[in-house]
């Protein structure tokens, strides 16, 4: 499948776009300036196009800045050929610039694209659960404990910085919001639970 | 509790095909009445070796029963976050680390979700599910030509012990619970 691209170049690092189709099976990358005129106004009519088997909305702002039950029912309006990027991808001179774990996902995905013909696999772009953010649950979740474990988990901060680091990036780049706190220890571990906790309800409610 | 809906694990699957594939399309859904028609009925003998091959002895319904014997010995296992140190950026911890996330991170799960307390009642539904699919097949085999009341009322017996697995079942979490 071809790779069209309305878009800056955010996405530069892990996509070179190809010019613009005749008659091949194509997935389309918009940065839309207005999202919700974009989408009333020009949506339906770009998914007319029978070679057009997805179309992608990529922002600086989680989700394009649509809330999430109104991206469920463009979802269920639409089909599953549209979708809008969960994470914020900022210009390269914003702080939310493709980077890390975000910047593989979004390789892979174009790589998945190039290689289909029909479906696209979105979850390749926007796994269900983001790793970083539970897996830094659950050692917030033990340092929150009064054990030898959660002693050990302390002193080996060395271990886990980086899955630290990802989740701060993470939760920033799919909320829009940074975590109250900068450094995770067993004095700020409740908080940090607590957080995680809320905004993994958010996620569970939509699966089920 | 938070369920992880959605990502791999192997007991909810397990679970769903349990209750979905076996249960509720292969029993309870089935009407007793054809049931009782296709012992008695020449003319359904292709519908009594296919229903045959489920009930006899080593079929499909035996395996089922014994897939839900394994998944009670499997299920607090199954459904402990644990499973995610070793798949997620947790991994990449040192060993001394990913065990004490993992042995406190099971113990609060064990603590929260009371786990441990469906092994008894979903047991206890597997055996008496066995023992009417096993009542039901005594009826079904050795009586030839069987009454057709006695075949419809022996399956309903079956479809009651299948719908208490069937919501039994249904009691355990649909994914992986973070505490």
């Amino acid at each position: 499948m071809m790779i069209y691209g309305e878009i800056d170049h955010r996405l530069d690092s892990v996509v070179k776009f190809d010019p613009f189709p005749v008659d091949n099976n194509y997935l389309l990358v918009i940065h839309p300036n207005n999202t919700e005129r974009w989408i009333e106004q020009e949506l339906a009519e770009r998914l007319s196009d029978p070679y057009c088997k997805g179309i992608l909305l990529v922002k600086g702002v989680p989700r394009a800045g649509i809330p999430n039950n109104e991206f469920d029912r463009l979802k269920e309006k639409f089909g599953s050929r549209f979708h809008i990027s969960a994470c914020a991808v900022g210009t390269l001179q914003e702080n939310t610039r493709l980077s890390g774990d975000l910047k593989v996902r979004f390789k892979n995905f174009f790589e998945h694209v190039r290689e289909s013909n029909e479906k696209i696999n979105w979850s390749i772009l926007d796994p269900q659960w983001p790793n970083y953010i539970f897996s830094t649950y659950l050692l917030a979740k033990v340092l929150t404990t009064e054990t030898q474990e959660a002693d050990f988990i302390a002193s080996q901060v060395a271990d886990w910085r980086s899955v630290w680091e990802e989740t701060k990036k993470e939760y920033e780049l799919l909320t829009g919001k940074s975590l109250s706190q900068s450094e995770l220890d067993k004095n700020t571990a409740e908080d940090v639970a607590d957080q995680i906790r809320k905004y993994l309800l958010t996620i569970a409610a939509r699966a089920s | 509790m938070l369920i992880l809906k959605g990502l791999p694990c192997d007991a909810a699957l397990q679970r769903g095909l349990l209750r979905h594939s076996w249960l509720k399309n292969q029993i309870l859904q089935i009407s007793p009445d054809f049931v009782a028609q296709v012992n008695s009925r020449p003319s359904l003998w292709e519908e009594r070796e296919s229903f045959e091959k489920k009930i006899q002895s080593g079929g499909e319904f035996e395996t089922k029963l014994n897939d839900a014997r394994q998944l009670i010995r499997d299920m607090v296992k199954g459904f402990s976050p644990e499973q995610l140190v070793d798949r997620g950026p947790l991994a990449n911890l040192s060993q001394k680390a990913r065990e004490s996330v993992k042995a406190v991170i099971h113990d609060i799960y064990l603590r929260q979700t009371k786990i441990e307390q469906y092994t008894e009642p979903v047991t206890r539904a597997i055996d008496d599910l066995e023992n009417a699919l096993r009542e039901f097949t005594t009826v079904w085999y050795l009586q030839q030509s069987a009454e057709q009341n006695l075949i419809r009322n022996r399956f309903e017996q079956v479809q009651e012990c299948a719908r208490i697995l069937h919501e039994k079942l249904g009691d355990l979490p649909e994914g992986i619970v973070l505490p």
